[in-house]
Formats: C-alpha cells, structure tokens, sequence
C-alpha cells in the first residue's frame, strides 16, 4: 500500500475533528474524500500535509511514519503534492518558475528540470505560456499551474483540496474530465477532497464518505450510489425517494448482496436487493432513485403505483416531477416529456433497482 | 433640489475650495504679473530664475531631496521591523504596540520636533549632552523623522503581511522549502512591494512636511523645501514668484511619489489576495522578552520620549533651571496673546471646518456615488490627486487667489479674515472626508435607494431619510477626525491665520520661537489634554447612541447582499433540491 491510515483522531480542545479514520490506498489510486462541510475532510488532508497534527493514530506514506502523536515530519520533508482551493500560486512568480520551484528546492539538475517542465506544460496544456504571471492566466489555466507543480517531482501522494471549487460551473465540468486524465496518466496516488459527490464520482476509484469526523462508508462509486449503508450515504451520493419497508423473505445470490421481497406500508410487495446479514422481518427503508421510476400511463399494471402529479419543473433535458402515490409517500421522477400538474399517472418501478437499507 | 443641482454644487465647491488657489499658484509660476493691476499676460521665467540664483533656494531643494530619500530607507527598515513583530510573530502586548504605532502616525511632527528640540536644543533639558550635535543635523533630522513616520512603512508592510493566505507558504513548505528559503524565495519578494509603497509614501511625508522643518531642522540650520516656501513668501524681502516656482517643484516631487506608489499597488499581480482565506499563523517567539524590549525602546525613543521633553519642560520654571516644578507655565497662559486664546480660537475653527468640511464632502460624495458625466469625473480625479498636495502649498495657493486686487475691487479678497482660514481648512480635509463618505456610501445597497425613490422620494428626502440615519456613525467619525486634524494645523495656519488672532499650532510655535519654551510647552499639553477630553466625550456619546440604535434595528445587509459597487452578477440557473425524501 502507498498510503496507510490507521485509527486517526484529531482534537481540537473539546471538538473532535476526526475519530478514528483508517485507509489504505495503493499505488497510483484515486481515492476521493467526500462529505458535507465540518465532516473532517480538510482536517484529514492538514494531517497528510503535516500543517495538522494528529491526537491519536499514524499515517505511513511508502512504510514511512509520516505523522503520530509526538512525530510530524516537517511538510518539505513528506515527499507530497498538493492542489490547494484557491491553487496558492505564487504572484510574483512565472508559469515556468512555479512549477520549477519544487524541482530547484529538490536540488535536481537543471537541465532535468527544464526537460520535466516542458513535459508537465505538455501535460496540462499550457505549452505557449510558460512566461505568464498568475494574474495573466484565467482560473482553469492557474487550476493546471497548481496541478503540474504538484506533480513536478513525482511525489509519492498528491492531495487535492476541492481544486475546483474556484471555478466555475462549465469550466468545473471540462476541468473534471481533464483532471482525472492528467492525474492518471502521471500514475500519480491521489487524495481527491471535495463535497461534490459529481465531482467525486467522476474522478475518483473510490469514494470515502466522512460525516462528523467519521467514516461512513468507503467503496467504488458505484458501491455508494447504489448500495448506501445508510440514508445519509444515500441522500449525500444522489436524489432519493424514500418507502417505509420490512424484509419478508431474502433469497441467497451470488456478490456483496442479497435480493429478496419487501413489503411496502405492509401491503405492496417488492422485489429488493437486500444487504448481506439482513434477514425476514427486519424493517428498515426502500430506497428508489428518481430515474428508476418510470411515468406510464395510469392503469393497474404489476410494479406499477398510482399517482397524480402535484409539481412539474422543465429542467431542459427532461421535466421533474413531484407525484403522490395513492396512500403513498409524495416520490420524484424524471420524464422526457411534458407533464401537467393534477394529471394521473402511472408510476413503475425498476425491482432489480430497490435498494434495501434496515434502520 | 436634484441631482442636477447637486452635480452644480459640487463642482462648484471643489472648484473654488481647490482648482482654484491651485491654478493661482501654477499661473503664478509662470505669469508672475498676472494678478497685478492691471494684470499683464508676460510670461516670465523669474520665478524659477530666483530660486536657482538663490543658494538657500538650491540648498533646500537638495536638502529636501537627500533627507527625503535617507528617512524612507531608515523608516522602511524601523516600520518593516515592527510590522513582523505585530503580524507574523506571537509578541506579548501586541494590542498595545499597535496602538501606539497609530499614536505615533497620528502626532502632529511638530510637536514631536519640538518635544526633541525641547531635550537636546539649545536651551534644553539635556542641552550639554553628547547628543545634541548628533540631533541638531541632517542626521539627527533624518532619525526624528524617521521615527515619526515609520507607522507608514508598518501600516503599508503589515497590510501586505495579511494579504497573504497560509497557503501560500504551505504550497512552498510542500515543494520541499525550508522556512528560509520560502522567506527567501516567497515571503520576501511579496512583501517587496508594500515595502517601496511604505517607503514612497514616507518619501511624499517628508518632502511635505512642514512641523519638523519648522522647528529642529530651522534650529539645526537645515532648510528644508516647505520651510523655504513659508520664507519667500512670510520674510523679507517677500518673493511670490520664487515661492510659486518652489511650491510646484513640491508638487511636482510629492505627485511623482504619489503616482509611483499608486502604480507599484496598483498592480493587479500584487493587489489581489492569493493563498486562502486563513492569514499566515502568527510563530512562537524564541526569547519574546528580548523583542519586547527592543520594541519598547523604540517607541520610548519615538513617543515618551519627546511626549516627555514637552510635559516636563511646561513644569520647568520659567528662566530658571530643570528640576523646580511650578505651574507658572500653565498659569502664565490666561489673558495672554498666543496663550489660551489661540485653543479657543482653534476650537472654533475646528468646529466650524469640521462641520463645512462633512457637508461639503457629503455633497461630493453624493454626486461620485451617481456617477455623473465628464464634470464629476474630474472632481473626482482633482479630489483624489490633492491629498498629495502639502498643506504649505496649499496656504501658499489661497494667498495668491484670495489676495487678488481683482477680488478685492468686488469685496471678496479673504486673504487675511477668517474666512480664508477656514475655507483653506475645509480644502485641507476634503480629500479625505471625500474619501471616507464615498466608501460609506458603498456600503448602502442600490435596491435600498431605489425602493425610497420607487416610493416617491425626492432627493432631499433620500439624503434625511435613508443616507444620514444609515450612515450616521461615518460621517461622525469623518467630523471627528477632520476636528482633531484642524485643531493642531501648522502650516496652513502660518500662512494664513488673520493678522492679531493666531490660531494654536502658530501660538505654540511662535511661543519656542520667542524662547518661552514652558509656555509654549505648557500651551501644547493644556490643549492637548483638553482636546483629548473632548474627542473622548463625544466618541463615548456617539458609541452610546449607536448603541442605543441597535436595540431599535439591525444595520446590516438592509437590502440584499449585493453592494452598490459590486459588478451584477449572473442569476442563478439552479436553485438547491431536496428531492423525493419522504417518511411514511
């Protein structure tokens, strides 16, 4: 394993920041830490950076104690990367200059830096404007400034600080795609911050998501969409529509979850998948995201619900619907076309999509 | 009254408050006979020809120049030194040491020239000591300047030492720096500029200045520029023309000062904040007491010390030697010229500019605030240049407009009442008090004035009911401060105070002048004391009334976030959902 966490706390007088986090990361893995503000993200990225240090636990960058309680080996020292929020370039210092700078404190020589930024320019796309001053660049142009001097030296660990959250909407959209590229193509290990589950998704190989300074659940993306361990995992990674729900009977399948049959407000019954561990009779939530709801004509049909549309909002690739299921939750959908506000539908679902999450 | 109206009166009011006297001294530069009767057109270079025929002339310049340049270095390398200790280490007391670097700053330098000259001056405390040679110098000029205005240099340095985010340094420590190098490398060069700023704007004090030129350097046989301008045109022979071409070579100097330093922060690079939000941690200190010391000593050395010459000299008995305290200075001060008086009279016109001063800044800042065409555009830029413009050059301008024989044939020549006086005040204070009503004003969000005239408001009601309640606590504090500046006013005052009826900071200096240190010294803490009572009693009423205030509202975010002079922004094109989350 490149990076090792093990059991992490930090403190900060009588609030705990984090408690308790471990992690493991391989060599060249793209790991995102995801979690809604206060969560212990930026805490946790402090400590990796040493600018933080931990009350309990160790971090072991290539087997090497980075940090415990007692020991925080000094930030120049790590042999780590970071692309900070806002990038932190340097004002007064050129493209080539900045990205140079890590090479030069590295004492390599100086025909190897040159030769190692031009391929970083190359990599970032910023070939024609090496002589520019940050002022001169636009916020993606600093954005892959920030990106190629963190990877000047080939560190063992980049950190990556919510780098698009000074950008904005469109740009955050190329600049995702673009990222993910350059940091795979450096086979760079990476620690990617952020509470953008999009961002998250779009990025990472796996997702940790962290809440209170704990960790909730770490996985691929996938795993945390469509497999949430609880409803905030499920709320956090997406739009989520919410049934009250009892496991009657649970059927043994090959993978990391069980299908079964749930009844819904005691009397529907749904075919569900169902975590591994949960048995008949547990009660919990069925969990159905809005685009595994299908609007169909309203007529009694099997895994179809009744519902008449109480909002409908044109979102320019399909309408957002609010629809109350008779002697149901009020649930939303996605369809292609329009809807009016008061008509009856027919609402159907997807049974190999339920997700079942025992409370 | 509409804007258009409005518009009217502030051109007007910048106009003949300051194009004017200033036009006066530039025609007169180079028109020397223009406001002669009858006037005549001849230009002639006799102005310039005087002053560089004229040894003290020269001198001056050159004098002015060298300590100019000198005092900036030393000031630079003083204010640098403190502004680390306030902003990037942990000093005990820091709260106090800033205090008093804003306490230094806001000394008038005459007082603190005549506080040194009251210690080692002939005539002083310690007037055989080994350091009165030293003192009475350019040198010793050099290093009571530099004292005085290295609060510039902190303010410029540790302004840029909070512009800079943590980040940057923890981008710099994570590409393998050492705290050294990124000092070296990183700190250093962006601290660079605020220090040529600091040092710039240390330049233009100096060059302006007219309390330290009056009183040591004069002592020390030091001409100084300002000083030369007051002789040519207050002492014998009195040459206008010499005093024109000298006071447009300030301007010319101080201006360049002005702009360079405007262009150095200017610059976008530098002017933006880079590296996060959070400012660079404060470090623990090694052996904080060795530092405190240091810092001590030096605003001892800056402030109690002079501060100290003064209050003991004022108890030193009149002719006899230091050691026998009495009130004999204090007492001698009533029912005499160039006593007690002039602090009255002062106060008076404190009062009365204060209060001109803030009307007439609001009026301006009103018309600035609706962005009017061309015309506000160049108040607006005549406005901002003069707060480069020194208060010696400025009197200097009053007497060659006001003084007209022209006016005087229609009953307006003011030079001598005072009405100039006080106009000159006003004048004196208006960049500033322009300054500050403007930025008050950006705090009041359009929507706020526009819901008032969308409501069928005139103009008149807009300013009583919507600008003066919002905006109260500024333009007290714009009153306040111009008050405070008028009270101990030299160089204006010199020029043009009317004839038997000094005002305070000539009444002190003509009391040194006269030899009667203790009075003159007794004079200085008197007013000071007193002035400082009052500023104290109406600050203390003014926090009671604001307070008193917000139990009725709050005075924040009235009307939306957005600010007067924020860019409009894009809408937003997608509200935060909450989708489908439904509990049965």
């Amino acid at each position: 394993m490149s990076l090792e966490i093990l059991n992490l706390s930090v403190r900060y007088g009588a609030v705990t920041a984090l408690s308790g986090v471990s992690l493991a990361v391989g060599s060249g893995e793209i790991v995102a830490v995801l979690g809604p503000s206060g969560s212990g993200k930026t805490t946790l990225l402090q400590v990796l950076a040493g600018i933080q240090n931990p009350s309990r636990g160790e971090v072991r960058l290539e087997g090497r104690t980075l940090a415990r309680p007692g020991l925080s080996v000094a930030p120049e020292r790590r042999g780590i990367g970071m692309v900070f929020q806002d990038f932190a370039l340097w004002p007064h210092m050129t493209v080539v200059d900045t990205i140079r700078f890590p090479l030069e404190t590295l004492r390599t020589p100086r025909r190897e830096q040159f030769q190692r930024v031009s391929e970083l320019l190359a990599l970032v796309h910023l070939g024609s404007l090496g002589d520019r001053y940050p002022h001169e660049l636009s916020g993606g142009q600093r954005q892959r400034v920030a990106i190629a001097r963190a990877l000047a030296t080939r560190p063992a660990l980049i950190l990556l600080d919510e780098p698009m959250s000074s950008l904005d909407a469109r740009l955050r959209e190329t600049m995702r795609a673009d990222l993910a590229r350059i940091l795979r193509q450096e086979r760079a290990t990476a620690l990617y911050v952020t509470h953008d589950r999009l961002e998250a998704m779009a990025v990472a190989d796996r997702v940790l998501l962290l809440r209170s300074g704990q960790l909730i659940q770490a996985g691929t993306p996938s795993e945390l969409y469509e497999q949430p361990s609880d409803c905030f995992t499920a709320e956090f990674m997406g739009p989520a529509n919410w049934f009250e729900a009892e496991v009657v009977n649970v059927n043994a399948s090959p993978g990391a979850f069980l299908t079964g049959t749930v009844s819904i407000q005691g009397t529907t019954l749904l075919k569900a998948r169902v975590p591994v561990g949960v048995g008949p009779g547990t009660r919990g939530a069925a969990l159905i995201r809005p685009e595994h709801l299908h609007v169909v004509k309203a007529c009694p049909k099997p895994e179809t619900w009744q519902a008449h549309v109480t909002q409908a909002t044109y979102l320019g690739a399909h309408w957002q619907l609010q629809a109350a299921i008779a002697n149901g939750p009020s649930v939303t959908a996605y369809h292609p076309a329009a809807v009016t506000v008061g008509e009856e539908i027919g609402l159907r679902y997807e049974s190999n999509t339920v997700w079942f999450i025992p409370i | 009254m509409g804007f258009r109206t409005l518009n009217g009166m502030a051109a007007a009011v910048v106009v003949i408050l300051i194009a004017l006297p200033l036009l006066a001294l530039l025609l007169q530069s180079i028109w020397p006979d223009l406001f002669s009767l009858p006037p005549s057109l001849r230009i002639s270079g006799a102005g310039f020809n005087a002053l560089f025929q004229d040894p003290y002339g020269i001198r001056s310049i050159v004098d002015s120049a060298g300590l100019a340049v000198s005092t900036a270095v030393i000031a630079t390398v003083l204010g640098g030194a403190v502004a680390y200790l306030l902003e990037a280490v942990e000093l005990p007391a820091r709260g106090f040491f800033t205090a008093m670097t804003w306490l230094v700053l806001l000394a008038p330098s005459f007082l603190i020239g005549q506080g040194w000259q009251f210690l080692f001056g002939p005539g002083g405390i310690w007037a055989k000591g080994p350091l009165v040679g030293i003192l009475l110098s350019p040198v010793g000029v050099a290093l009571v300047l530099s004292l005085k205005l290295f609060p510039f240099s902190t303010l410029a340095i540790s302004g840029a030492l909070r512009g800079i985010g943590q980040d940057v340094v923890h981008a710099a420590r994570l590409s393998g720096a050492s705290l050294w190098t990124t000092w070296r490398r990183i700190l250093v060069p962006l601290l660079l500029p605020a220090a040529l700023a600091g040092a710039l704007i240390v330049l233009a004090e100096v060059l302006s200045d007219f309390g330290v030129a009056s009183t040591l350097a004069q002592t020390a046989n030091f001409p100084l520029l300002t000083y030369a301008i007051y002789a040519a045109m207050e002492t014998f022979p009195v040459n206008f023309s010499e005093a024109a071409a000298l006071a447009v070579i300030l301007v010319v100097l101080v201006s360049l000062a002005q702009w360079v330093e405007r262009w150095i922060m200017g610059r976008r690079g530098y002017a933006t904040r880079w590296g996060g939000s959070q400012n660079l941690g404060r470090q623990p200190l090694a052996r904080p007491w060795i530092w405190l010391a240091a810092i001590s000593a030096l605003f001892v050395v800056a402030f109690v010390l002079p501060a100290w010459g003064i209050v003991a000299v004022s108890f030193e008995s009149p002719g006899g030697s230091f050691g026998h305290w009495t009130l004999a200075n204090y007492l001698s001060l009533w029912g005499r010229t160039y006593g007690l008086d002039t602090f009255v009279r002062s106060l008076g016109y404190a009062v009365a500019a204060g209060g001109l001063g803030l009307v007439v800044g609001i009026v301006v800042s009103i018309a600035w605030w609706r962005r009017g065409g061309w015309l506000i555009a160049a108040l607006k830029a005549l406005t901002t240049t003069t707060i480069a413009i020194p208060g010696i050059v400025l009197g200097a301008g009053y007497i060659f407009f006001w003084n007209q024989p022209i006016l005087g044939r229609i009953g307006l020549a003011l030079y001598g009442t005072p009405a100039a006086l006080l106009l000159a005040y006003v004048a004196g204070t208006l960049p500033y008090s322009v300054r500050v009503a403007s930025g008050s004003m950006v705090q009041i969000p359009p929507n706020a004035i526009f819901a008032a005239r969308t409501a069928g408001a005139g103009l008149t009601r807009v300013i009583v009911r919507i600008f003066i309640p919002m905006l109260r606590d500024t333009w007290f504090r714009v009153w306040l401060i111009s008050f405070a500046g008028v009270i101990f006013e030299l160089p204006v005052s010199e020029l043009l105070y009317p004839a038997g009826a000094p005002t305070l900071a000539v009444g002190i200096i003509h009391q040194i002048h006269s030899m009667r240190f203790g009075t003159g010294a007794a004079l200085t803490v008197i007013s000071t004391v007193l002035m400082g009572v009052m500023v104290g009693a109406a600050q203390f009423l003014q926090n009671r009334c604001s307070r008193r205030d917000e139990h009725k509202h709050s005075r924040t975010h009235w009307a939306g976030n957005r600010m007067a002079n924020d860019p409009p922004s894009a809408p937003r094109l997608s509200a935060p959902r909450k989708e489908g989350k439904f509990s049965l």
